[in-house]
């Protein structure tokens, strides 16, 4: 379905953005080559597919609006990782790559009008009192202004708190949730079942860039900055003076040593816990199958992490090692 | 009687993975010898008195993180190893941004 919604984009394009927008993937550092489709970019069917998985709690819907709210959500990421890749200057800000982003953001704006047409002018009662409309132009505004909080913070070498790391990357995820919850609009969901909802996805994007921010810590490390550094050099900064190691340490051996790895781990799997148990009471059981099977394995990581800090990189670089010489 | 049942081959692969992956040191000690290791692919019928001097080291240091049991790797998986290990070329699609699916 991934792919068919992301070709129905691309036959809507000029014929000058075909051809960038096929890259795109490529373009942005989410695949090696052209030829790798949307739906093997990512080990997950949510970060793409969120709202397919949600629909699972809504039975009535018609498949043709929860198609709609799948392709709002999948341009919605593509187009932020778009924005993140250029702000961050991984990737250079092309005329086409620009328009094809720009495009990106229309069909997924008219793709979330049409989901929120089909619940026609219903008042659902509670929606409005903390729970705002679906709306990509709020969730754009707020997680622009996290990315640029992050960069702030990695650019400067500023140590920082964890409870502010988890607000920013909260604040980068806002795009995650306009098209599941204009579902949940449609098929009339009280503003509590919906706030739910909300959380629930809350909890899945944040523990999955908690792991992303583990894993490819040193990477983003040497592109210019990375989370677990700034954790690692507060926790580092809050041990009694006589305490502190009184030679250098390396970056690696300061993050290994102040547990930050480990503490990122832990909080992904809090919050896959807290997605399945979410997911559980909505009905969204595929949903909540997957988020059980990566709390297990987060926090499993998680303790490993603690035993043997750099586990989890170690891990990570020599997975595809592993797979080859122990079929 | 003293025939072993069982006989696992990759015994010595998995003591070795299990190391790696508990000692940073071991990690970074096997990394750096696969990448000192160079040899081209047609020429490993001749291989280099350098590149056996490296490989021997690699055997020995593996030898010493499983506790002696590791028959040792060939010149063929050397540049097997090196391929996946450090320059990070693999025969599959796999996206940098892929979640890991292993550890």
């Amino acid at each position: 379905m991934i792919d068919d919604l992301y070709a129905s984009f691309v036959a809507t394009l000029p014929e000058a953005l075909i051809a960038p927008a096929l890259g795109l993937a490529s373009t942005l550092g989410l695949a090696p080559s052209r030829a790798v489709p949307w739906s093997e970019v990512f080990s997950n069917e949510i970060t793409l597919g969120a709202p397919r998985l949600v629909a699972e709690a809504m039975p009535d819907l018609a498949p043709d609006v929860v198609r709609r709210a799948t392709l709002a959500h999948l341009l919605a990421v593509i187009e932020a990782f778009g924005t993140d890749r250029i702000e961050d200057g991984q990737t250079a800000e092309t005329p086409a790559l620009a328009a094809v982003l720009a495009h990106a953001r229309a069909a997924r704006d008219a793709a979330l009008a049409a989901v929120l047409q089909s619940a026609g002018d219903a008042r659902v009662e509670g929606w409005g009192a903390g729970l705002s409309e679906p709306s990509y132009a709020r969730a754009e505004r707020e997680a622009l202004a996290a990315i640029r909080a992050e960069q702030a913070v990695l650019r400067t070498g500023d140590v920082i708190a964890f409870d502010r790391y988890l607000d920013i990357s909260h604040g980068k995820q806002r795009v995650g949730l306009p098209a599941s919850l204009a579902l949940a609009r449609v098929a009339g969901w009280d503003a509590r079942r919906a706030r739910c909802l909300a959380r629930l996805l809350d909890a899945v994007w944040v523990a999955l860039q908690l792991h992303d921010d583990v894993i490819d810590w040193e990477d983003d490390f040497q592109r210019g900055g990375a989370w677990a550094p700034a954790l690692a050099a507060y926790a580092s900064s809050r041990i009694a003076a006589g305490d502190r190691p009184t030679m250098p340490l390396s970056v690696q051996k300061l993050v290994h040593q102040s547990g930050a790895l480990a503490r990122m781990l832990a909080g992904s799997a809090r919050r896959f816990k807290a997605a399945r148990r979410r997911a559980e009471a909505l009905g969204a059981h595929r949903l909540a199958a997957w988020a059980r099977e990566r709390e297990e394995t987060t926090r499993d990581l998680a303790r490993r992490e603690a035993e043997s800090p750099g586990f989890a990189n170690r891990s990570h670089a020599l997975s595809h090692w592993v797979q080859t010489v122990l079929p | 009687m003293n025939t072993p049942l069982y006989f696992d081959p990759h015994a010595e692969i998995r003591a070795l993975y299990v190391s790696l992956l508990t000692h940073q040191e071991h990690f970074d000690e096997f990394k750096q010898l696969l990448a000192a290791y160079e040899v081209e692919p047609e020429l490993l019928d001749h291989e280099p008195d350098a590149a056996v001097a490296v490989r021997r080291k690699l055997n020995d240091r593996i030898r010493s993180w499983v506790a002696g049991e590791f028959a040792g790797l060939s010149a063929r998986q050397m540049i097997q190893w090196r391929t996946i290990v450090v320059e990070e070329r693999l025969n599959v699609s796999l996206s940098p941004w892929k979640e890991s699916n292993l550890y």
